[in-house]
């Protein structure tokens, strides 16, 4: 039942995936051809939360656009927590096709430099931490009330550039985890990054169980 | 082996409130092979009882029993066999019907391809169209496939025929017949079209400013109740009682009456006609009024 539930989340915003699926090839290209000293960390970090925030932007409009559809789904035999659920599945199976895709970038222009497992952790932490902030406090007040959001973060992120230039996370990481190696700490990131996922579905799921759908 | 037969639907003491409205001790009982009509004006609370009963709001007290099963304990499973209709917007407007189909069928254990093609050739309804161009007669007859294609024993529809024209309307009500004909088990639809009841519906339940006001099966309730026309003159102290939501004029009066035995008594002269259920709903509706004022 889950996995259908997921399904319907990139089928409903399916129009707007394939020019999502450009922006995000092309951010890292954008950057290398642009900042290509920063392109390595700058363009996944950009490529994941353009990525995964825009497409979770289009899901939220398109589900306060049609209420009712969700309401409907309520009345199946579907439990309400899986229309929670598949949200944050979605953001990570984005995260992963971000990953995917910028992997297969670093292949093809060495250039842009690896995909560390550092690196990936460190994104994989951010994006936990701004959908786990977000998508309770969505199902809270409401896609209406809440949807500058998506504008601050997505504006902020340019005007925070020369602060995050400055901010290398696979430098950082490395140096606050002196003791172990970069790819334990990264390993580590990311099962923190899954906990808080874990924990802020738990909170989205008791608001939604609770929320009156009429 | 006795087997117990428990009403397809059963509600007690349900009590929902809100800022301006609240339903209060609302309890009735569904037997089942009926379609009951849940009539009501606008904003007497159907909506709200539909809803709550199916789960999207919740209740602050009573109890809601389906099959037998308490809706808190086994939604999952009573869902399952009952399909609903909705409003006619509630679905994702950019998909198509299929895309729809496919998002809602794998939800239920018993759904029927073979059902869902059959209704949509029935409805002439084209699986590949966007469901946004669909007209609101259409998107009712989509429902309803949907609501009809995973061996639903028991449909809950929340003013379906609202906004159709009259030949839709009929299309539909035939739909409904053919279902409880065909093993369906019970159907429970919310509306203001009481024309609608005088065709299909074997048990009405009226609510008014969140309270029902009865329950009865249909021809039970249009023999209970007498149009009476006649003189007004023959309105006296005595015989005003007997009425319900006088209606006077310079040529005479109508009213509605459930004691027709002593009004015939009283006034032998009077004309008497068996009322529709709108005559009955307005009449009894009336005869409430008095309590929402004093509130």
């Amino acid at each position: 039942m889950l996995l259908h539930l997921i399904k319907k989340e990139f089928v409903v915003i399916q129009k707007q995936t394939l020019w999502m699926v450009g922006l995000i090839a092309l951010i890292p290209l954008f950057m290398l051809w642009k900042l290509p000293q920063y392109a390595n960390y700058l363009g996944f970090v950009f490529a994941v939360i353009y990525g995964t925030f825009i497409m979770l932007s289009y899901i939220c409009l398109a589900e306060y656009q049609c209420k009712k559809a969700s309401a409907y789904l309520c009345t199946t035999p579907y439990p309400r927590k899986y229309l929670v659920l598949s949200k944050y599945f979605f953001c990570i199976i984005v995260y992963l096709f971000c990953a995917l895709i910028f992997w297969l970038e670093t292949l093809l222009l060495p250039q842009l430099g690896s995909l560390s497992l550092p690196l990936a952790g460190g994104a994989f932490l951010l994006i936990a931490v701004l959908c786990g902030i977000y998508l309770p406090i969505c199902y809270y007040f409401g896609y209406d009330k809440t949807k500058f959001v998506y504008v601050i973060i997505v504006l902020g992120l340019s005007y925070l550039l020369p602060v995050l230039i400055g901010f290398n996370i696979e430098d950082t990481i490395s140096r606050l985890f002196m003791a172990v190696s970069p790819d334990f700490a990264g390993a580590a990131i990311f099962i923190t990054g899954l906990l808080i996922f874990v924990l802020s579905a738990l909170i989205s799921v008791r608001i939604y169980d609770h929320k009156d759908l009429a | 082996m006795n087997t117990i037969l428990h009403p397809i639907l059963e509600v007690h003491h349900l009590n929902k409130s809100y800022k301006d409205f609240a339903l209060q001790d609302v309890s009735f009982s569904l037997p089942e092979g009926c379609i009951t009509g849940f009539i009501g004006a606008n904003g007497a609370g159907k909506t709200t009882t539909l809803h709550t009963l199916l789960g999207l709001t919740g209740a602050d007290s009573g109890e809601i029993r389906f099959f037998g099963m308490d809706m808190r304990e086994q939604a999952e499973e009573i869902k399952n066999r009952i399909g609903v209709v909705l409003d006619s917007n509630c679905f994702y407007e950019g998909l198509t019907l299929n895309q729809m189909k496919n998002i809602i069928a794998p939800a239920y254990s018993r759904w029927c391809e073979e059902d869902y093609q059959r209704y949509l050739r029935t409805f002439s309804l084209n699986p590949k169209q966007t469901i946004k161009t669909l007209s609101k007669g259409m998107r009712v007859k989509y429902a309803l496939t949907l609501a009809l294609s995973h061996k639903a024993e028991f449909l809950i529809m929340d003013e379906p025929t609202s906004g159709l024209d009259p030949l839709i309307r009929s299309q539909v009500l035939g739909i409904l017949a053919d279902y409880m004909e065909n093993g369906g088990r019970g159907v429970f639809f919310s509306t203001h079209i009481t024309s609608d009841l005088d065709k299909i519906a074997d048990t009405l339940i009226l609510i008014d400013d969140g309270k029902i006001l009865f329950q009865e099966e249909k021809d039970v309730l249009l023999d209970s109740y007498r149009i009476v026309k006649g003189d007004v003159c023959w309105l006296t102290a005595d015989t005003r009682p007997l009425f319900i939501n006088v209606s006077e004029t310079a040529f005479g009066f109508t009213a509605l009456t459930r004691q027709a035995a002593r009004v015939q008594a009283m006034m032998p002269e009077a004309v008497m006609e068996r009322p529709h259920i709108e005559d009955i709903m307005l009449g009894v509706i009336g005869e409430n009024v008095p309590a929402k004022e004093r509130r």
